[in-house]
């Protein structure tokens, strides 16, 4: 995607002024303050910043699974903040994919179906739900784990499971993946591999993406990083 | 979803194992309970039927259910309801329930040549009937005794301190499982003028109704019951039967959902991480609590088949221990442990699939 396209795609996700405090007893604590962002459908948007900045806050503001203290977050336009807990678990289904730094598969089920499990819930209830049978395994296989499609997730090594992970995100053709560190538990090798995916994603797929990451070489693999400290966007770099 | 639950179930086998038993005992418990007052009371009154008379007089306020009650009538009123209008025949009983040979105790008949005379007809296997002008004492069992007590013709078994020939085994399911002489009987209980039930015999089935009224009508002190309502009335006149079956399924149901409710419980604190992902996936609250429902359903469904089977195979034991055992289950009862069972479980998954479906994803997710 060039930066023209870029600058012409409509914003997929945008924030304006969001704020989120925790009341923690007698004090409270400003997780995130006055936080604008915009991100354009096609862009790869990392997240960087020192630990207890605020990141993982905003990306769970940013996914409706906490709802904020001020300010609005726009998903393809559409003010997520002045939905009910269950509109925003919908729009969550239907438009977002997240990967979290723990995997957090189903110990119980398989690789394909911890992917399709995500795939029954789009489907659950919705009448236009787009229940491709054959995706979950489709996406198993471009992430290399066409061999392991059968494997629980004890079976599999720490990089296999985040790509399940990943497979299962983006299994319901989310508008925007949020991943929160997906690379923190994984060995140099597992997260080159991770990094590829993504990277294939975004430019074969044009999938939106924001990433949190302590990672520098995921930063540069980006076309925009935001820096945060205290809560604040303090620097914001375009990558290419 | 359903892969989901059909993997928590066989990954938490143990768990899922002594859930299933826990709902599948209590049903057991209540199909063979209400299975064998079932069985015993169809069983008597069915014997009782079988005799062949058309009425039974007993002493006013006793219980039609014989070995429950003690009171007795004059003999002499036996000769009173022959003379009755429409009568044809009667036949006193006096009833003993006896332990023979220490064995479990089974009612033990007295009677005399008139009980023919009323319609019994009491067909042997083996040996002969009881010879009326026999000194000695003489016992006729039904098949079933003799098969239980490994009982046969030409044995010498003991009762009430004496020792009793057998010298006939009948066919089981006529009146009592052991005969024997009624004059000897009252003899050695020491009540020699007394009879515990008259069995009549009407001139007219199609009066019977008449016969048993005019019989309360002209002789007081007594009551009647025309054999035909036996079976109605008998289950009808143990009114503490219904509460006692109300009150074991409503602890059957009790047991079902505390133990479900604890195995869910136990379940969502020890699954709080993947409910904080089914939500970050988009799970809605109702699909959370149709999971954690279709979960414990599914247990439950397994604990009623589960139940049904052993409450059959628990029959099929008891039985064969105790050949005189009757066990006669339900259809609507089976329906109604079944229907409690899943209840049970319903309920009991209700609160923790409630509680499931409140969390904080975030705070999930953050969960060890």
């Amino acid at each position: 995607m060039t930066m023209e396209e870029m600058i012409d795609a409509k914003p997929v996700l945008q924030t304006v002024a969001l704020s989120k405090q925790y009341d923690m007893g007698k004090a409270v604590v400003e997780a995130v303050k006055n936080v604008d962002i915009t991100v354009r459908g096609g862009e790869f948007v990392t997240l960087m910043g020192p630990s207890g900045c605020g990141k993982s806050t905003l990306l769970y503001l940013l996914g409706g699974m906490v709802g904020p203290t001020g300010g609005e977050v726009r998903i393809d336009g559409e003010d997520i903040t002045k939905l009910t807990d269950s509109m925003r678990t919908l729009v969550r289904r239907d438009k977002i994919g997240f990967v979290f730094q723990r995997f957090n598969l189903f110990p119980t089920l398989s690789a394909l179906d911890n992917v399709k499990l995500a795939q029954a819930i789009q489907r659950w209830r919705n009448k236009s739900g787009r229940g491709d049978p054959h995706r979950a395994q489709q996406l198993l296989e471009r992430v290399g784990l066409e061999d392991k499609i059968d494997n629980k997730p004890y079976e599999m090594s720490t990089g296999e499971q985040q790509r399940v992970a990943i497979a299962r995100a983006l299994v319901n053709r989310p508008h925007i993946l949020l991943a929160d560190e997906p690379t923190g538990n994984l060995d140099t090798s597992n997260s080159e591999i991770v990094m590829e995916v993504f990277t294939s994603l975004n430019s074969e797929f044009g999938q939106t993406m924001m990433v949190i990451t302590h990672n520098p070489e995921v930063a540069q693999i980006a076309h925009r990083t935001i820096h945060m400290r205290d809560g604040m966007i303090v620097d914001e770099v375009d990558d290419q | 979803m359903p892969s989901l639950v059909r993997a928590n179930i066989f990954q938490r086998k143990t768990r899922a194992a002594i859930t299933i038993l826990a709902v599948a005992v209590p049903v057991t418990a209540v199909l063979l309970i209400v299975g064998l007052s079932n069985g015993t009371l169809a069983e008597l009154a069915d014997r009782m039927e079988s005799v062949g008379a058309d009425i039974i007089v007993q002493p006013a306020g006793s219980s039609r259910l014989l070995g429950l009650s003690s009171t007795t009538l004059r003999e002499a009123v036996v000769e009173v309801i022959q003379q009755v209008e429409g009568v044809q025949a009667v036949a006193p009983i006096y009833f003993w329930s006896a332990m023979v040979s220490g064995g479990a105790p089974v009612n033990a008949w007295g009677i005399d040549p008139r009980f023919e005379q009323v319609g019994a007809s009491l067909t042997y296997l083996d040996g002969r009937g009881l010879d009326w002008n026999s000194s000695e004492l003489e016992m006729v069992v039904d098949r079933r005794f003799a098969e239980a007590n490994n009982v046969s013709v030409g044995d010498n078994v003991d009762m009430l301190g004496a020792e009793w020939k057998v010298v006939g085994t009948a066919h089981a399911g006529i009146g009592a499982r052991i005969y024997v002489r009624l004059s000897r009987l009252r003899e050695l209980v020491g009540q020699p003028t007394r009879v515990h039930l008259i069995f009549v015999k009407a001139d007219r089935l199609d009066q019977t109704g008449e016969l048993s009224a005019r019989i309360e009508t002209e002789i007081p002190g007594v009551q009647t019951t025309v054999l035909e309502e036996y079976s109605t009335m008998v289950f009808e006149s143990i009114a503490g039967l219904n509460i006692f079956r109300a009150v074991l399924a409503g602890v059957a149901v009790s047991l079902s959902f505390l133990v479900i409710l604890l195995a869910m419980y136990t379940s969502i604190i020890e699954r709080t991480r993947e409910i904080g992902i089914l939500k970050a996936l988009g799970g809605s609250k109702l699909y959370i609590v149709l999971t954690i429902m279709q979960e414990s359903m599914l247990l439950s469904l397994l604990g009623v088949v589960g139940g049904y089977g052993l409450s059959r195979f628990s029959a099929a034991m008891l039985v064969a221990a105790y050949p005189t055992l009757m066990i006669q289950f339900s259809y609507p009862w089976t329906l109604a442990a079944s229907a409690l069972g899943m209840l049970g479980g319903i309920l009991g998954s209700f609160y923790p699939a409630i509680l499931a479906a409140g969390q904080d994803p975030v705070r999930a997710l953050r969960d060890e």
